[in-house]
């Protein structure tokens, strides 16, 4: 059966008051919930909580759930907004932009003493993770939103859109200027 | 082709959102141009480095967490209901109570009013009242300057009450029903009988006064 189609018969069930169904859809998208929340907040503790704060979301408005649209579409609007709602209350962050206007050198410490600290006895490839970390969060929040929908998910820039609540083509310009972000910041850690 | 296409055009043509002729084109001069054949090769490299950052796993026991959590804070309608209406509901409670309040004490005043009133005016001192000044007969252009006064060598006439004037104030929230209007109607009356016993008082005064004169 079409995953969707799943998703939208297991959340139907969850609507009419079928409460054992509710544990298989929480298992059908948890990874991909937490995993979402990780990428955009760089914390493993926060991301959990709004993985839980999604599904508990999503319970409590069950009745009122209409299939109208992909069940996942609904699943990460609902994540998204828990993630800026984290986001917001946070202190303000050093922004690693200014970093990296100032060199290639300063960048480097400045990861270093990212969320994400490598150890020196630690391997390239622990590094290279961080590296892309910083560089993800580096992003404003929703141009790291779209990049993340789009590389992990596979969205559409339609989806996308949807998602974020723009069009398309705003989606298309995001996501280039994104690119071209996460390029000059991982420039000095590509083999070409 | 000697001019190098812009990053977004790159960007576009890594993305296959260009037109067949655009494509062909930046394909052609990036075969020629090795530092559009850079630009290319990072912007495609960045992009899937971003895999790197391997995400974690969520514990096995999360979905129990989620149903645990559930159950303890067990969504009734009414609590959905209070978490969505939140502030604006306890607002409408505390009108409906100041609202509740505010009738309970206007209408206990009103009925203490009523209580310390009627008791003031005799059943048939009502009655005498109402038939000897129908409010019909009110005339508002009389006055108490305008009174006439007893001749001094004669007799004290006999004088018919002169009609004061009372506006008679209705507000219109309290004049809906019968009974409001009875009350009104006897509030009225009361204050006519004031006045009418003031009257007498008055003519017993003057009646004094002339026959003080008289003895002197």
């Amino acid at each position: 059966m079409d995953p969707a189609q799943v998703d939208i018969d297991l959340m139907s069930r969850v609507a009419q008051g079928e409460e054992s169904a509710f544990p298989q859809l929480v298992e059908r998208h948890k990874t991909r919930v937490f995993q979402l929340a990780w990428r955009f907040l760089g914390e493993r503790t926060e991301a959990e909580d709004v993985a839980q704060e999604v599904f508990v979301k999503i319970y409590q408005v069950r009745t009122s759930w209409q299939p109208s649209a992909k069940f996942t579409t609904w699943l990460f609007a609902i994540t998204r907004n828990t993630c800026l709602k984290i986001l917001e209350r946070r202190r303000p962050m050093v922004s690693l932009d200014a970093n990296v206007r100032s060199g290639d050198e300063t960048f480097g410490r400045q990861l270093a003493d990212a969320n994400m600290p490598t150890p020196a006895e630690k391997a390239f490839k622990d590094e290279e993770a961080a590296l892309v970390r910083a560089a993800i969060d580096g992003l404003p929040a929703q141009q790291r939103m779209a990049v993340l929908l789009s590389r992990f998910e596979e969205m559409s820039y339609d989806e996308i859109a949807l998602q974020l609540q723009t069009t398309p083509k705003a989606v298309k310009s995001m996501l280039h200027r994104a690119k071209v972000d996460l390029k000059k910041k991982l420039r000095n850690f590509l083999c070409i | 082709m000697n001019t190098c296409p812009a990053q977004e055009e790159l960007l576009e043509f890594l993305d296959n959102d260009l037109s067949p002729q655009d494509n062909v084109r930046i394909q052609a001069h990036v075969e020629g141009c090795a530092r559009c054949r850079a630009e290319l090769a990072a912007f495609r490299l960045s992009w899937q480095m971003l895999d790197k950052d391997v995400a974690p796993v969520l514990g096995p026991g999360f979905t129990d967490a989620v149903m645990s959590r559930l159950r303890q804070e067990d969504f009734p309608i009414s609590k959905q209901l209070k978490n969505r209406l939140g502030p604006v509901l306890w607002l409408s409670l505390g009108a409906f109570m100041l609202t509740g309040i505010l009738i309970v004490v206007g209408l206990s005043g009103r009925q203490n009013i009523e209580a310390s009133l009627r008791p003031a005016v005799e059943p048939s001192r009502q009655e005498e009242a109402r038939q000897a000044l129908p409010l019909e007969a009110m005339e508002p252009e009389n006055s108490f300057d305008e009174l006439p006064l007893p001749e001094v060598a004669e007799p004290a006439p006999v004088m018919m009450p002169v009609p004061i004037p009372v506006a008679p104030v209705v507000l219109p929230f309290l004049a809906q029903t019968d009974s409001d209007r009875e009350i009104i109607e006897d509030l009225d009356l009361f204050e006519k009988m004031e006045m009418v016993q003031k009257m007498e008082l008055l003519k017993d005064i003057d009646a004094v006064e002339v026959m003080e004169e008289i003895a002197s």
